[in-house]
């Protein structure tokens, strides 16, 4: 009975999740998101025909996210009836909280991916790169080498481990019934399937007319790969804290479980708040900027709208 | 960047040729750097892939371009003029040393004294 009231509660907060991202996708002022978002890209000018573009990819990308959490919640109901978890607060973190942001990454991944952005009319010129570009074009190298270096602590941990349990300093059939054992390969296994993700993006088509269009649409590809990191280190970060719990909670006096939840939930949420921090912060969203245009030329001038006059500002035309 | 103007009378293939040649020359694109693949500057570009091939076919003949397997496209090493202009006086040394009946060795050592002399460095 209690496993069918969490199915339900977890199946009515998927309904108002719904409801509320429907209202959000209808009423929000997506200009106003189109600007905050070319702020932080370092991207502050632009005329009608990318402002929608842009804004169109904005709430496809959005309402992506939106249907991914919600199917990400029809699993995880459907997860929680299949487990019969015993420690509700334990199995958020390991299962339903990777769950719900896969489906979530996937979602605004897919929306993103089949999504044309500019469309050149047959007689307008098209620009494209005569060089190849990476995932490091679009992400600082710290940013890039912290979700790989924070996979390769759980791996040496996870060693470490087996080490341990083989001294007999920890209780070894204690430790591989524990969440490390298949954290870790989880873990690798989305690192794996996340680079694929990131190559599928990076080869995506990027037609545009002018360098300008190019870097828009740069700057989309950026948020994209920006989102796969944060989740990749989400779950790498899960991973590594599963295996430290699970050495705690082999030792021959080992961690209350409760305690060990304490843990896993206090270092899950300190996780989740750096990787943001270190994802969102400085050039966080602006890199690529840096790296693939440093020159832009006028068209990167700021155009200093103030708050009033945001909703009916008329874009300045400034491309080239 | 390349750009390509459907309106212009150059064909495709011979803008995307030209462009190349002069951001090798330019030294925007340095040597070694890889090239996007033929069908990923096509639908870049809308073209068809053979347009893109055939500049390519052309790059390549005229020594500006290389295919390295499966590692991709790459603009050979010796598209860098200034590497170029350096490897044409060692050919050119080379040839008068062994006119001269000059072993490799002792011209290496020549080249190797001519750069610690005062006035080269």
């Amino acid at each position: 009975m209690v496993d069918n009231r969490v199915l339900l509660v977890a199946l009515a907060i998927g309904v108002g999740g719904v409801v509320i991202s429907l209202v959000v996708t209808l009423t929000r002022d997506w200009r106003r998101r189109f600007l905050l978002f070319a702020n932080r890209s370092d991207l502050r000018v632009s005329d009608e025909i990318i402002t929608t573009a842009v804004i169109r990819r904005l709430r496809r990308t959005d309402v992506g996210s939106a249907i991914g959490c919600l199917i990400g919640l029809l699993v995880s109901a459907a997860l929680i009836e299949i487990a019969h978890p015993v420690d509700t607060q334990f199995f958020l973190w390991v299962a339903i909280l990777p769950v719900l942001l896969l489906c979530q990454t996937a979602g605004a991944l897919a929306s993103s991916l089949t999504d044309e952005l500019f469309v050149p009319m047959a007689h307008s010129p098209r620009i494209a790169r005569s060089s190849t570009v990476s995932v490091r074009d679009y992400m600082s190298p710290a940013r890039f080498w912290l979700v790989p270096v924070l996979l390769f602590a759980a791996l040496m941990l996870l060693l470490a481990g087996f080490v341990l349990s083989g001294l007999g300093l920890i209780d070894s059939s204690r430790f591989l019934q524990g969440w490390a054992i298949w954290a870790v390969p989880t873990a690798a296994l989305f690192g794996v399937g996340g680079a694929i993700a990131a190559h599928v993006v990076i080869q995506r088509d990027q037609p545009a007319s002018d360098s300008l269009e190019l870097a828009w649409s740069d700057a989309l590809r950026a948020d994209v790969l920006r989102n796969l990191w944060v989740f990749e280190g989400i779950v790498v970060w899960l991973a590594l804290l599963l295996t430290g719990i699970s050495i705690l909670r082999a030792l021959h006096s080992p961690i209350e479980l409760s305690w060990a939840s304490l843990v896993l939930s206090l270092a899950g949420n300190f996780g989740i708040i750096v990787l943001g921090l270190v994802f969102n912060y400085g050039v966080g969203q602006s890199y690529f900027r840096y790296r693939l245009w440093p020159d832009l030329g006028d068209v990167g001038e700021i155009v200093e709208d103030s708050d009033e006059d945001v909703d009916d500002a008329d874009v300045e035309v400034h491309r080239p | 960047m390349i750009v390509v103007d459907p309106r212009s009378a150059v064909p495709p293939f011979e803008q995307i040729r030209v462009q190349v040649v002069a951001q090798v020359r330019s030294g925007e694109l340095a040597p070694d750097a890889r090239l996007p693949t033929v069908r990923k500057l096509a639908s870049d570009l809308r073209l068809a892939p053979n347009t893109v091939a055939r500049a390519y076919r052309e790059l390549e003949q005229s020594g500006v371009i290389e295919t390295r397997g499966r590692h991709g496209t790459f603009v050979t090493p010796h598209a860098d003029p200034v590497r170029r202009q350096a490897q044409a006086a060692a050919e050119s040394f080379a040839r008068q040393a062994a006119a001269l009946n000059i072993g490799v060795d002792d011209a290496v050592r020549l080249i190797r004294a001519a750069f610690d002399a005062e006035p080269i460095r």
